[in-house]
């Protein structure tokens, strides 16, 4: 009896302390903004000291994210956080092999990966020396990025704007792409494919407009042991396939605000900088579960109507934990650092901001996300899509919009046809991509 | 359901079923003006034709480009109809020698460039079927396994940009095998011979036009060297056929090839030393001899790869035709009068040499100099060496190097060549200078050029093209006329190779293009 009443009398206790944090919780919320709440140049001043689930607009908006709502006109559209759903495969085969991947701090290699996430245990990432948590982070998107599934094919009819926030759109070039894993593979099948088991995917691109550029494409080899890419290029009116630079990697990408290695705000392979070091966890705004795009036409993705021209829209940024991560670059790159926010759940590369060897602001490079819907007959949750990729050139006053349209992912497409010949076929006109719903152009 | 599109691509149409036509193209219009005068003797015989400052081409073309994608198998079709205006310059050349030729209709006109259909057959194999361009090798500039095409070298020579303009497409079947297995693929081609004669092989300017070897502007050599499409050993519509092996190795792609088809380069078959038959008379007098493209084999591989050490690309091309024909005869010449020869070295015969070109470029990114010169990206320089040598050459051969030119072909002819570029403002003003000089004599082309993009639609290129040539074929009056300087003297001059044909023929060249 005593017993059942000391019971009782705990329960009471508890239900009061529950109760009492409860509504200790909602009075912080209580203030909190509303879901879809806008926040902009015109009300910064206000909303920057509100809350959101319970955190402070500013705390969770970097310098140079500020620095573009507050001059640029970027508009944040709030919504609440959702909880990473990446697809089954990935997560099985992350709880089957990443147990027996092993990060070398002596060479900063990676051994042993098959497949899914390499390195799972963020709270083990956490735990290492900064140098080693930033490789492991790095490495996690490296090997199993949002950006790719096993197959990605697009097609852009505005694959890349030049902007200008003054006066508008410069240019406009059209492309289809595509992107091959040949390792880690989780669609089905074996999960390595291909000859030689230190490729890790195959990359095409090909513009078909202008006429200028029209069949111009680019075939690269990605490797996982730290040699650089191969490049081949096929150049429609010398109708000749050509080597090129590995060390391109570092170069501009055809006259873009976007380094080789910026593409999805971070390429390349560790190794090849210096050192990336873990500098902070914190809370960040970032759009990751948008409302899927529908028919992609631009007016639907990017603001090119009023200036700067080059702010991405019909987006929900929610709060999201992120790894804040300096990159040191080697000699000969443009960039004296990079900082790149990397999401603390999700293999997601979010944005970077590149600074000049001086210590200038230069630019920033961002990629939205949102939840691709899965296909019928694969089931489980969705896995992630690129929404928005794009560069906001603050250095020389200067933007780029990059948009692949409709995705196809995880086609039945077998190595053998992704090689450099596509880019010959691709410039006889076959299109790389399946869909052909793609959005509309200014 | 037909979608239709328009913008900055042309017009784009698509059917619900995954159908894709695409149309794009291009209006440009051409303006060369000389940078020099030039020596030779007008109409008059007398007077010098210089030209300095005049308009040598103002050259209107339109280009379509339609590109079908039905899923299962793609067809293209690629038109292009060039107009030239004959300015002042080019009247003065037409007057020179009134042989009744109009040159002008060498350098317009309308044809169907190219037009073929491509599909798969199978998993493994694509076909590619129709007027096409094949284009083999590594090497820039010059060509040692870019020999399925003639090049048209009649309206701007070599120096167009895009060499798509300058080739000259045939019919072919075209068929590629991937074989996995030996991790490359296998090309096979085969041109049945249903060309007309004119698409095989160089057209280069015999006939006198504004890119005719100096100092031969206005003198048409047709009537005394026409072409010969039917020799025994020459025969435009005997099938030609090869094959490419493409593979890698070593992070190295490498090509191994094989081409049966026609010498590119023309050789005269003369009365005079004929060479495998005599020469078809044209009723012509002063016929000569006929020109020809002897059929010879090529044996050619090509490597290229990138070398981390020293960050560069580089590339590499050999190519190895086994008698293949020159024309000998340095100093053969014609009495025409009193004192007077006609010299044309080279019209002696034919004699078959050996031949292995080959080439080595390096492409560089120079990284450290794109801050300083504030480009958008790494300036980036290309060198190349490319070197022609007769394996079993004997100076007692005679050969010349080119016909009517008296310099006698050297065993080796080495080339060195140079690219330098640079892109600013996002890669809309791109400056760019190239040069050629051959390492034998010192004859050098020079080309700096200037590519502005505006917006999706307008390119304007400019550029000029230097020729600094010490080594030469002058011109000297004799008696109050003009007249070659070896016209009265006792042997042709022996000087003059392949730059020297393009002294005084310097150019400044615009090209405006409205793209769609």
């Amino acid at each position: 009896m005593e017993l059942t009443a000391t019971r009782r009398w705990f329960a009471v206790l508890g239900y009061v302390a529950l109760y009492s944090f409860a509504m200790a919780s909602l009075s912080v919320r209580a203030n909190d903004l509303q879901e879809g709440a806008e926040i902009s140049a015109g009300n910064w001043e206000q909303m920057k000291s509100q809350t959101f689930e319970g955190k402070t607009i500013e705390s969770m908006v970097s310098d140079k994210i500020q620095m573009m709502v507050r001059e640029y006109g970027l508009k944040i559209t709030l919504k609440h956080s959702e909880p990473m759903t990446y697809g089954n495969a990935i997560m099985d085969a992350t709880a089957r092999y990443s147990g027996q991947v092993k990060y070398d701090p002596q060479t900063r290699k990676v051994s042993g990966y098959v497949a899914g996430i390499p390195f799972p245990d963020y709270k083990a990432i956490e735990a290492a020396p900064p140098e080693q948590a930033g490789d492991m982070l790095i490495y996690n998107w490296f090997y199993a990025g949002v950006a790719d599934g096993d197959y990605t094919g697009c097609y852009g009819p505005y694959a890349t704007l030049q902007i200008d926030p003054a006066k508008g759109i410069e240019r406009i070039q059209g492309a289809s792409a595509t992107v091959f894993r040949t390792m880690g593979r989780t669609s089905g099948g074996p999960t390595q494919v291909g000859d030689d088991p230190n490729v890790r995917k195959l990359q095409v691109i090909v513009f078909d407009s202008p006429y200028d550029i029209a069949g111009l494409g680019i075939y690269r080899v990605v490797y996982d042991d730290g040699r650089v890419d191969d490049l081949y290029a096929y150049v429609k009116s010398v109708r000749r396939v050509r080597r090129l630079s590995g060390g391109s990697w570092m170069d501009t990408l055809a006259g873009t605000d976007i380094l080789n290695d910026d593409t999805y705000s971070f390429t390349g392979h560790p190794i090849w900088y210096p050192r990336i070091e873990l500098k902070e966890k914190r809370w960040v705004l970032w759009p990751v579960h948008s409302q899927p795009i529908k028919t992609h036409d631009l007016d639907e993705v990017l603001d090119y109507k009023n200036p700067p021209y080059w702010n991405f829209i019909n987006n929900a940024w929610e709060p999201r934990q992120v790894y804040v991560i300096e990159v040191t670059t080697p000699d000969g790159h443009p960039y004296g650092k990079k900082i790149t926010y990397m999401d603390a759940e999700l293999p997601a590369a979010l944005w970077t901001e590149a600074y000049t060897r001086s210590g200038e602001f230069w630019r920033i490079i961002y990629s939205t996300y949102g939840p691709e819907p899965p296909k019928p007959g694969e089931g489980g949750p969705a896995l992630y899509q690129l929404y928005n990729f794009g560069a906001w050139d603050v250095r020389y006053a200067h933007g780029n919009y990059m948009d692949c349209g409709q995705w196809d992912s995880n086609l039945q497409l077998q190595v053998k046809d992704i090689s450099p010949r596509l880019l010959i076929d691709a410039a006889n006109g076959k299109r790389i991509g399946q869909k052909t719903q793609f959005g509309k152009g200014p | 359901m037909l979608v239709l599109g328009t913008a900055h691509a042309g017009f784009n149409y698509s059917t619900g079923g995954g159908q894709t036509l695409l149309l794009t193209g291009y209006l440009r219009e051409h303006i060369a003006v000389n940078l020099e005068d030039h020596p030779e003797a007008d109409a008059s015989g007398v007077r010098r034709l210089d030209g300095k400052g005049e308009i040598s081409m103002l050259r209107s073309t339109f280009r379509l480009e339609a590109k079908a994608d039905l899923n299962w198998a793609q067809f293209i079709g690629r038109y292009r109809v060039d107009r030239e205006h004959e300015t002042g310059y080019l009247d003065d050349i037409n007057d020179t020698l009134g042989s009744g030729n109009n040159w002008m209709d060498d350098i317009e006109g309308d044809q169907m460039r190219e037009w073929f259909t491509t599909f798969e057959v199978g998993s493994r194999v694509r076909a590619t079927l129709g007027k096409q361009q094949v284009v083999w090798g590594e090497t820039d500039f010059f060509r040692a396994m870019d020999i399925i095409h003639g090049y048209d070298l009649r309206w701007r020579s070599f120096l167009e940009t895009e060499n798509e303009e300058l080739r000259k497409p045939l019919i072919l079947a075209n068929v590629e095998i991937e074989i996995p297995e030996l991790n490359g693929s296998l090309q096979l081609i085969y041109r049945p011979g249903w060309d007309k004669a004119k698409e095989l092989g160089n057209s280069i300017d015999v006939r006198g036009g504004r890119w005719a070897g100096q100092p031969t502007k206005g003198i048409d050599f047709i009537p005394v060297l026409p072409y010969n499409d039917d020799h025994r050993r020459a025969d435009t519509d005997d099938p030609n056929y090869g094959f490419r092996w493409s593979s890698d190795a070593w992070g190295w792609g490498y090509s191994l090839n094989y081409w049966r088809g026609l010498n590119v380069d023309p050789v005269a078959n003369s009365f005079f030393g004929a060479w495998g038959s005599t020469p078809v008379p044209n009723g012509n007098p002063f016929q000569l001899g006929e020109l020809i493209f002897p059929k010879v084999e090529t044996f050619g591989a090509t490597a290229s790869g990138y070398v981390e050490p020293i960050d560069s690309v580089i590339r590499l091309e050999v190519a190895f035709t086994p008698d293949k024909p020159y024309n000998v005869g340095t100093d053969f010449g014609l009495p025409v009068g009193p004192g007077a020869t006609l010299w044309v070295p080279g019209l002696a015969g034919i004699k078959e040499k050996n031949t292995l070109v080959s080439m080595i470029g390096i492409d560089k990114q120079i990284k450290g100099l794109s801050e300083k010169l504030g480009t958008s990206q790494f300036p980036l320089v290309s060198v190349q060496i490319f070197d022609t040598w007769l394996t079993n050459f004997k100076q007692s051969d005679d050969i010349v190097e080119v016909l009517g030119y008296g310099a006698p072909r050297r065993e080796h002819t080495t080339y060195l060549t140079g690219l330098f570029q640079l892109n600013y403002s996002h890669n809309t003003i791109n400056p760019s200078i190239a040069g050629v000089i051959d390492a034998g004599n010192g004859d050098v082309a020079l080309i700096p050029a200037l590519d502005l993009v505006y917006g999706d639609h307008w390119r304007i290129h400019t550029d000029m093209d230097l020729f600094f040539v010490h080594h030469q074929k002058n011109v000297k009056r004799f008696g109050g006329a003009l007249f070659n300087e070896d016209t009265f003297s006792p042997s042709a001059e022996d000087n003059t190779h392949l730059l020297g044909t393009f002294a005084n023929n310097s150019q400044f060249n615009l090209r405006v293009t409205y793209q769609f």
